[in-house]
């Protein structure tokens, strides 16, 4: 993904700019929501579960934790043709001109458009990672708030209960790195989380969770397309560490080593130009 | 009677401000009711606002236990019988139908709502919204306020099978709506199009067997883009031509989180490295 100065099209001001994915500015009819799938995988016997996005992904290097994918939570929109966007549509953001790669919708026999993702669950020891790809481009944020409810809502009734819920994301609205409980809020005004984090929270505090953990790390730049500064980086890996107990010593280097090649954490690491 | 004030997400916010600003200037009056479902707006989890000195956030004394604040909060004022939602993030695009049907009319139903007051801004650039093009038609008043009186279930039908007269000529559509609200002589507005959000709130309002409902005010504020908070101060003056029971506010009181609004945040620095990827 890269924002290229020379783009023609205006960057979005707000992340509300998203994609449209439905016409129905003139209906009065009800927007179906997405699916969710979640896998049958039994999940009881795990004590930990992580919930984040992809932006995490180097904290969880998969061979040193000997992590492995154990399912899939698939989820589906179906978009009816009488609501679909035209394709001739003129978007302030034109997605599939500029980002071919990013946006690719399929249809269905009916012709319905159908938007689908795909997140993981993997898992090491006794803990699970719920990690989703979030995308400002494609994907709405009706997305994160189905897939939050139905995931917190599986693991209530199908999870271990004791299962103690650790949430890890970002947020553009702190300036340093904020742990929450269920009992104690350490964000002060007008700092405040959105994006999957938020909605998982969200489920966290409205289902009354008993045990879980909040970790929000300061951020810059859309969702999905976050960075982070390299002291945030060796502190979250730090409290990461000592969260899931991982004893270790090669964790650190590891992590810092994907974080580099993932290209998430230094702006300028690839020079200028590309 | 009892009443509800519906801040619609809109230019400047200046719906949200003014609602913060009866809140929190009344902070001894109103309590927290219940986090109310947020499936269709854009997620927030925020903390507790308050006003500056405060131990702690009065709004919430009845709750100790809460820590967070959601997208959708709804408040109520026991002496006044008025409840008041604030609406914290946006409605997600494409998702208004279901966040009135879903999430607005159950309140409704639950508090045996008898009056909704819609609270509404827009600017210059607001297509959607019509207005006279010439200032001068202006004459200063930058309020407007709409009644919907529903006497009774009959009423409700009668509005729609009236109003909805959508003939071949495409352009009674913008229009079909002045008959739905009657505006006061001196508002700037005097008809709501049917490309305004608060068009969807009345149509599934009056569709959705409301036994209690009697009565939708629809009041707005023209305002400029921009530093919004002095709006917000000016459509609390206004609103308790809108909302009986609402008396003038004296002293506003706007809660700490306001502090970060208005280019006060501090300079990023992870960008400092580059910009490019």
């Amino acid at each position: 993904m890269l924002f290229k100065q020379w783009n023609e099209f205006v960057a979005p001001r707000h992340e509300l700019d998203s994609p449209i994915i439905a016409r129905n500015d003139d209906s009065l009819q009800l927007l179906s929501l997405p699916e969710v799938h979640m896998p049958e995988t039994d999940l009881s016997k795990y004590k930990n579960v992580v919930l984040t996005t992809k932006i995490m992904d180097p904290l969880f290097p998969s061979k040193l934790l000997s992590a492995e994918k154990i399912a899939d939570i698939t989820t589906t929109l179906k978009i009816d043709e009488s609501q679909d966007v035209g394709e001739s549509e003129n978007h302030s953001w034109d997605y599939e001109e500029n980002f071919p790669n990013e946006v690719g919708f399929k249809r269905d026999s009916n012709n319905r458009r159908l938007l689908s993702f795909s997140s993981p669950i993997f898992a090491f020891k006794d803990t699970i990672i719920i990690m989703i790809e979030e995308n400002f481009i494609k994907m709405s944020a009706i997305f994160s708030n189905v897939i939050a409810e139905q995931v917190i809502n599986h693991l209530l009734i199908n999870g271990n209960p004791d299962l103690n819920f650790i949430a890890i994301g970002t947020s553009d609205r702190i300036l340093n790195i904020k742990k929450l409980t269920q009992d104690h809020c350490s964000l002060e005004p007008p700092e405040f989380v959105t994006g999957f984090i938020g909605s998982i929270l969200t489920q966290l505090i409205s289902k009354e969770v008993n045990v879980f953990t909040g970790i929000l790390a300061p951020s810059e730049g859309p969702i999905g397309f976050e960075k982070m500064t390299l002291d945030v980086i060796k502190e979250l890996i730090d409290i990461c560490q000592e969260l899931l107990d991982i004893k270790s010593t090669e964790y650190s280097v590891d992590c810092q080593r994907m974080w580099r090649l993932d290209g998430a954490a230094i702006g300028a690491q690839s020079g200028l130009y590309i | 009677m009892t009443v509800l004030v519906i801040p619609l997400v809109s230019t400047g916010n200046v719906p949200q401000l003014s609602t913060d600003l009866i809140l929190h200037t009344l902070s001894n009056e109103f309590q927290f009711v219940q986090a109310v479902d947020s499936t269709f707006v854009h997620p927030f989890v925020g903390p507790l606002d308050y006003v500056f000195g405060q131990d702690d956030p009065e709004l919430y004394k009845n709750v100790p236990h809460k820590q967070y604040s959601t997208g959708l909060e709804l408040f109520h004022n026991e002496s006044k019988d008025l409840y008041v939602l604030q609406q914290r993030s946006p409605v997600i695009q494409g998702y208004l139908n279901n966040f009135i049907k879903r999430s607005i009319v159950p309140l409704l139903n639950k508090y045996g709502i008898d009056e909704v007051v819609i609270v509404d801004s827009y600017g210059a650039l607001d297509e959607d919204v019509l207005v006279p093009s010439s200032i001068a038609t202006r004459n200063g008043n930058p309020f407007s306020l709409g009644v919907i009186d529903l006497n009774s279930i009959g009423d409700m039908s009668r509005v729609f099978d009236t109003s909805l007269n959508l003939g071949e000529n495409s352009n009674q559509t913008s229009n079909i709506a002045s008959t739905l609200f009657t505006f006061t002589e001196q508002s700037l507005q005097q008809e709501i199009s049917t490309r305004q959000e608060v068009f969807k709130f009345v149509y599934h309002l009056l569709n959705s067997q409301l036994n209690s409902l009697k009565t939708i005010k629809y009041c707005s504020l023209f305002v400029h883009e921009g530093d919004n908070s002095y709006d917000a101060s000016v459509l609390c003056e206004y609103l308790p031509q809108a909302i009986d029971k609402l008396n003038k506010l004296e002293n506003l009181q706007a809660p700490v989180s306001w502090k970060g609004v208005y280019g006060q945040n501090p300079i990023r620095t992870a960008f400092d490295e580059g910009i490019y990827m």
